[in-house]
């Protein structure tokens, strides 16, 4: 990592910038994961997406790219809208009668709200892991990982196994529960069922994995775990996550985007860069003075 | 601990919640005295409740012995006391009854909790409730007075053309019988098990609907593959409180079951009439004369108690346990 | 790695490949699936419905005709086979369910609250059994409350069948279900209420008549109606004690008739114009007990509001 940060286009070294306009260096310092020269290819792309439910707007005005293999965070104060806006990449407001989204959501250019591509096809695209563990409680840990593919059609053992066995491994799980797969799922704890999630959405293959606040009910050290996690798991899978905790966007992120409450309480997008960028020399006033942390 | 658990649990929470206590508890006397003899009356009247029909049934069984259970000769006339076929016309309705009732309730109650616009839950599900609230003579008018015709006049004619008199419809079917009985009383008990079944499920975290979509999952397999097993216990405990209550019904299962042929104790098929326990019960009581017969009526009771009472408890704890493992 | 493995797809990609075949293969299966579940759910709800609509739709349509002031005011008379439409009325039965069930009510809503207070303000072993006791008295069939009064009151205590003894019945039948109701309405009380007034010095006493009563006091209204509901809609335990009457006497410790008793011996009449008879009363019952249970749903919805 340490050499990425010396390939660094950037004039300044982050720490110097950052020193300039005051942000504290102790989070700077934990910007590692600094973009490579390797070109970023879009995957899904927002443009003026809003959600608003009954009638009445949460979040607005959002405009970016999120880059394939990258980690892109969402970062805000509460009720931003950061959840609102992760949910409708993968269509779950759809539950929500009084939901209503607008703008558009292309993955691979193909537009999620058109019918271009059926919702639960969509969701086998775009996995999910939400903020508490939310392992099934009456499966086994395999059928857990399992429950995916099988909603899928999938049902060859070979297949399972194998893709079982690859997705608990990348979820850094397997060494601890190779030996009791067939154990309730409930007898693991916190941090493990939380991987355990991960893995059972790693298990369909996704291209884009949302997370929301995945680490937020976990101790340190599960937490520091999951972070871990996150670097290897880009190189499969792209990653959007939402975090309260700026030492975490700076740690695991590439791209970060900041989301504010405006005046009449909905949030919007606020800055959209490289999580370098905003950390060490934001555009907008706002953004620094969040990272500064002026706002609650 | 919190307030909340600390009034439950009767300790104090706090030293001055503490002190205040104390320093009132010698006026609140005759205040725990009164609530402590009301509790106490109706205690007693609850223990007097089995004592009473327990001790009225002894002479009962002196006369009955244990042929009351595998005796297959009812006839309370003849002093004939063998209650097998009344335990069985029991188990049997109510069988029969929840075979109908489990899969209408289990489908109704996931239709008002994941189907139904939320605004429209409350509405549906209180109509539904509603039929819970039917008294049960009303049930039997009803089976008596539209379902009996219509069985008779529509419905059989139809059977015997397709079942030319076989198996399950072999008898002589005047509409009343087994089947008009189980129909009606699966009526009575949907909206138990609807009503419980709805609370069951809406118990089921949001966290887990909402994880089984984001894997791919339509909502129809959310429904079968996530939501119903992880509410399984409770499902099984509200199936168990509608078999208590079909157990004990007994006006409308009287109006509608037919009579007992002394020649086929037991039921033939879906047409013949039989008697269960409670039918039996309200049959004779007209014809008490002396100690023995009510004796035996008190047989009856006992043992329509005794099923019901442990089918009641089991169900409880059932729910109870299950709504608990799902709060978080 | 297993030799199973080896028919498994090995880079990323075709791992990838693979399930996004196999799932948009399997799409068209699993709405479909979904389709039928989802449409086999609505179903059942509709099929709950039915009977329902078919109850309120017979009874209505088949009683109210009857309904007419005589019919309410005027007692019964047996039809003959001249005068096949000679039913008279049902004021014996009105008469009797106001008399039987008035007194039911006034014995069991006092009993009712102060058990409910009881087990709200009690917490040892004993209180635990009582209210376990309880909760099996409210799934207990109905039919034995009659038994046990007929057996105690009755034979024992050498009493006649009575009005008086319906009520008993019909007492022990409610205020099981009553008092656990209520108790969970006293349970609704915010604990910081209580917590303040004890912490002033009150007696418990008092806080329980100024405070928690006073604050429960709505929604143990409600449990009292629908309790209340339940207990005037029943037939068997009445039955078994209270003999029958074609005058209105008021008098409890005379026979009475009850409109569930009355509708139970009339159901089975040879005359069919006095059979039909039966749907008038169902339908006075029916109105009754729904009024009852409407209007607590409206305290209750009304209450939840308010508290939002
Ligand atoms: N289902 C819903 N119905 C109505 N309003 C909603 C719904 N979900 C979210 N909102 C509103 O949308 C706004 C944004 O909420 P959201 O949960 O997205 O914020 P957040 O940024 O994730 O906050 P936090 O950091 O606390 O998780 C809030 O004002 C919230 O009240
Ligand atoms: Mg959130």
């Amino acid at each position: 990592m340490e050499s990425t940060t010396e390939n660094s286009t950037m004039e300044n070294s982050p720490r110097q910038s950052a020193a300039t306009v005051g942000i504290d260096p102790s989070i700077v310092s934990m910007v590692d994961a600094i973009p490579s020269n390797a070109p970023v290819v879009p995957v899904m792309r927002l443009k003026d997406v809003a959600v608003s439910f009954n009638g009445k707007v949460a979040v607005r005005d959002v405009t970016f790219d999120v880059g394939k293999n990258r980690v892109t965070s969402m970062i805000g104060p509460s009720g931003s809208g950061k959840t609102t806006l992760l949910r409708a990449l993968n269509r779950l407001h759809d539950l929500t009668k009084s939901a209503v989204v607008t703008g558009s959501i292309t993955l691979d250019d193909v537009d999620i709200y058109k019918g271009g591509i059926p919702t639960t096809l969509l969701r086998t695209r775009v996995g999910m892991v939400f903020q508490r563990p939310n392992p099934f409680p009456t499966m086994s840990i395999y059928d857990n990982v399992a429950s995916g593919l099988r909603f899928n059609g999938i049902k060859k053992k070979a297949f399972l196994d194998d893709a079982i066995e690859h997705s608990l491994r990348a979820a850094a799980l397997w060494d601890s529960v190779e030996s009791r797969l067939k154990v309730a799922a409930a007898t693991l704890s916190g941090g493990e069922q939380q991987r355990l999630c991960i893995a059972r959405a790693l298990a369909v293959e996704p291209e884009i994995l949302l997370m929301d606040e995945p680490t937020s009910s976990l101790d340190p050290v599960s937490t520091q775990h999951i972070e871990d996690l996150l670097t290897s798991l880009k190189e499969i899978v792209t990653i959007v996550i939402v975090t309260h905790n700026m030492q975490q966007a700076a740690r695991v992120s590439d791209d970060c985007a900041f989301l504010l409450m405006g005046e009449d309480r909905a949030g919007e997008l606020i800055e959209f860069a490289t999580t370098e960028k905003i950390f060490t020399n934001p555009t907008d006033k706002r953004t620094l003075d969040y990272i500064q942390g002026r706002f609650g | 601990m919190s307030i909340e658990a600390a009034v439950l649990t009767g300790e104090p929470e706090t030293v001055g919640a503490g002190r205040a206590r104390k320093r009132s508890a010698g006026s609140d006397v005759p205040y725990r005295i009164l609530i402590g003899a009301f509790a106490a009356l109706i205690g007693a009247v609850l223990v007097l409740y089995f004592y009473s029909i327990i001790d009225q049934s002894i002479p009962g069984w002196q006369v009955a012995g244990w042929h009351f259970f595998y005796g297959t000769n009812w006839n309370f006339f003849n002093r004939q006391y063998g209650a097998l076929p009344l335990i069985f016309g029991t188990l049997i309705t109510t069988t029969l009854a929840l075979v109908l009732a489990v899969p209408v309730s289990i489908g109704a109650a996931m239709a008002i909790v994941f189907l139904i616009p939320r605004r429209a839950r409350l509405a549906v599900s209180s109509i539904v409730e509603l039929l819970a609230f039917v008294p049960s003579v009303i049930f039997g008018v009803w089976g008596y007075l539209t379902i009996q015709p219509w069985l008779d006049r529509t419905v059989q004619p139809w059977l015997v053309k397709v079942f030319h008199h076989n198996w399950p419809f072999n008898t002589n079917g005047s509409g009343f019988g087994l089947m008009l009985g189980s129909m009606v009383l699966a009526v009575m008990i949907i909206p138990t098990i609807t009503a419980i079944t709805r609370d069951v499920l809406i118990a089921v975290p949001a966290e887990l609907i909402e994880g089984g979509l984001s894997l791919g999952a339509t909502r129809g397999q959310v429904l079968r593959r996530i939501a119903l097993p992880t509410s399984r216990t409770g499902i099984i405990g509200a199936i168990t409180l509608g078999a208590a209550r079909a157990l004990g019904e007994t006006i409308a299962l009287f109006l509608l079951l037919g009579a007992l042929d002394p020649n086929h104790p037991f039921p033939r098929g879906l047409n013949s009439g039989l008697a269960t326990l409670s039918t039996e019960i309200v049959a004779n009581f007209g014809q008490l004369s002396g100690t023995k017969p009510l004796g035996v009526i008190c047989c009856l009771s006992l043992v329509l108690m005794v099923i019901v009472g442990l089918t009641n408890l089991a169900a409880r704890l059932v729910v109870r346990r299950s709504l608990q493992r799902l709060q978080p | 790695m297993t030799s199973a493995a080896l028919e498994a797809p090995r880079t990323d990609d075709e791992r990838r490949a693979a399930v996004q075949e196999a799932a948009s293969r399997f799409y068209r299966r699993k709405t479909l699936y979904s389709k039928l579940f989802l449409g086999a759910t609505s179903l059942g709800l509709l099929i709950a419905f039915i009977p329902l609509f078919s109850i309120i739709y017979n009874v209505v349509r088949n009683g109210i005709s009857y309904i007419t002031w005589k019919f309410l005011t005027t007692p019964p008379q047996s039809p003959s086979i001249f005068h096949k439409h000679q039913i008279g009325g049902i004021s014996n039965a009105i008469e009797g369910t106001a008399l039987v069930f008035g007194m039911a009510l006034l014995m069991s809503v006092p009993i009712s609250i102060m058990v409910a207070i009881a087990l709200y303000e009690s917490h040892g072993r004993v209180m635990g059994a009582l209210r376990t006791l309880l909760e099996v008295m409210i799934g207990m069939p109905s039919i034995l409350f009659g038994i046990f009064i007929y057996t105690y009151v009755v034979e024992r205590m050498h009493f006649q069948l009575t009005g008086l003894a319906g009520s008993l019945a019909l007492t022990v039948l409610m205020v099981p279900l009553m008092s656990v109701a209520c108790e969970q309405a006293l349970r609704g009380v915010p604990a910081v209420l209580t917590e303040a007034g004890l912490a002033l010095g009150a007696k418990k006493a008092q806080v329980m008549r100024k405070i928690v009563l006073r604050y429960a006091l709505p929604r143990m209204l409600t449990a009292i109606m629908l309790s209340a509901s339940r207990g005037i809609g029943e037939t068997a335990p009445v039955l078994l004690v209270i003999g029958s009457t074609y005058v209105a006497n008021w008098n409890l410790m005379t026979s009475q008739t009850t409109l569930t008793t009355l509708m139970y011996n009339i159901i089975q009449s040879f005359y069919n114009y006095q059979r039909s008879e039966v749907w008038a009363i169902a339908l006075l019952l029916i109105v009754v007990v729904f009024v009852l249970n409407l209007a607590s749903r409206i305290i209750v919805a009304r209450l939840n509001r308010g508290h939002r």
